[in-house]
């Protein structure tokens, strides 16, 4: 009954019911382990080009054709730039040949929500690592639900506003950061519908932290 | 401070985006989608696994705040309950439709977690346990949904080998639905997406035959039956013909 510890508090451990002294840091272990299979099924689904279900088919044509940017929804500009970013890459380093595109485009709107949440969780500090769980648990019970529609742009938003709210609250501040928070907010401009929710709510964990850093 | 300013400004403009949508059905359907609970369930598709999985997990959460000996015994009840949705994760179908209507869900979610943040981040934090048992829920939800997106790959593979059934089976334009149904090829087509998918996973890459949407499916992104006289073609050649304007 080992896996027991996991649900006991500090204390509890190291007391007489001690069940484990490392039980923590197996869970963190087995979450990593099981995350890395999620990746490879995620890798698996762009390979095998999955990105094209539902609008995903008509975005990787009109890519192909364009061999540019296609923005077809303005006010989800900064999501759609940056999950064709390394298509359009791609496509200028000679990856020109229609299923090339449709590969990187699969790849790129499977991958992307959790390369986001992967750098939110890396630009924690080590005593916060534990807050690695809300950019977790939002890609986990949020973005996977939709994963099948990966073209869609939600999942995205969200991963680049855990991103975004971990620099702003929690992350240590340094000029490239505070340089790339800004940059990231200017992003905000035209991310997403649900900014208009998700904006407030980062504003107001970026109001707290000027007021705890003044102080 | 800027960054507050610029989020501010960044709601409003979604403010406006939703009050003036460039396609108000895709605002209507969205919010149908919501409401209805289409992301969770649909008649015809099934439960959509990882979205109750999710929900399960947030359910599960409170848990966290009991007395240790209490939690064991929560945890045990999640894993229990884990386990029989990575059962029906792996049985069940998966669900593209439901996926598609979820597509807000990440981010109400986000919204959630981030309040819950804001309001407890400056909290004498008692509990230290919380995170563990957090972790022990996340664990068990990474493995549900991993065995939801296996299952999912396996059904996209059975998508596109059926398509290539139909495809090689004949040439030209072929009816919606095709005389050798195949389930899958019904539940997991977008509605408007058939002509276009069967360029892009046209049999050694020429084009020779298009299946055509379903009747009703609405506007399609190009005329099947314009495309199909020039036909067989390449695929590149295929896709340039048919978005020619």
């Amino acid at each position: 009954m080992d896996g027991g510890a996991a649900f006991l508090t500090k204390r509890e451990a190291s007391g007489p019911r001690r069940l484990s002294a490392g039980a923590a840091d197996r869970v963190s272990l087995i979450l990593i382990a099981a995350l890395a299979l999620l990746f490879l099924t995620q890798i698996w689904a762009g390979l095998a080009l999955r990105g094209l279900f539902a609008d995903g088919a008509f975005y990787a044509a009109h890519l192909w054709l364009a061999r540019g940017f296609v923005i077809i929804e303005p006010s989800r500009l900064t999501a759609q730039i940056l999950v064709q970013a390394p298509v359009v890459l791609g496509m200028r380093l000679g990856a020109t040949r229609p299923q090339a595109v449709a590969l990187l485009f699969s790849l790129s709107s499977t991958l992307m929500p959790l390369l986001l949440t992967g750098s939110a969780v890396l630009i924690l500090p080590r005593s916060q690592r534990h807050l690695a769980l809300i950019p977790l648990f939002v890609f986990l019970a949020g973005s996977m639900s939709s994963a099948f529609a990966s073209v869609a742009d939600g999942p995205f938003a969200a991963a680049y506003c855990c991103l975004l709210l971990l620099m702003v609250a929690v992350a240590p501040l340094s000029p490239a950061r505070l340089g790339l928070i800004l940059l990231l907010s200017i992003g905000c401009l035209r991310l997403y519908e649900s900014t208009a929710f998700l904006g407030p709510l980062l504003a107001c964990a970026s109001w707290q932290r000027a007021r705890q850093t003044r102080g | 401070m800027i960054a507050a300013l610029l989020l501010i400004a960044g709601s409003i403009q979604a403010v406006n985006d939703i009050l003036h949508p460039r396609v108000p059905t895709n605002r209507a359907s969205f919010v149908q989608g919501l409401v209805g609970l289409d992301w969770l369930w649909m008649p015809d598709g099934g439960a959509n696994i990882p979205a109750l999985a999710g929900l399960l997990a947030f359910l599960l959460l409170p848990f966290g705040l009991l007395p240790a000996h209490r939690r064991f015994w929560a945890g045990v009840m999640a894993t229990v309950l884990f386990a029989g949705l990575a059962i029906a994760a792996a049985i069940l179908p998966a669900t593209p439709a439901s996926a598609f209507a979820a597509r807000g869900n990440a981010c109400l979610i986000a919204a959630v977690v981030f309040a819950w943040f804001l309001i407890t981040q400056h909290l004498p934090r008692k509990n230290r346990a919380m995170p563990r048992y957090v972790s022990w829920i996340a664990v068990l939800l990474t493995l549900t949904v991993m065995i939801g997106n296996a299952r999912a790959d396996l059904d996209w593979a059975r998508y596109r080998a059926a398509l290539h059934a139909e495809l090689r089976r004949a040439t030209g334009l072929i009816p919606f639905p095709p005389k050798t149904e195949v389930a899958i090829l019904s539940r997991d087509t977008w509605p408007w997406a058939s002509p276009l998918m069967s360029v892009w996973f046209a049999p050694q890459r020429q084009v020779r035959s298009l299946l055509l949407n379903q009747p009703g499916s609405g506007v399609q992104p190009f005329d099947p039956a314009s495309l199909a006289p020039h036909l067989p073609l390449p695929l590149d050649a295929a896709l340039a013909a048919a978005f020619r304007r």
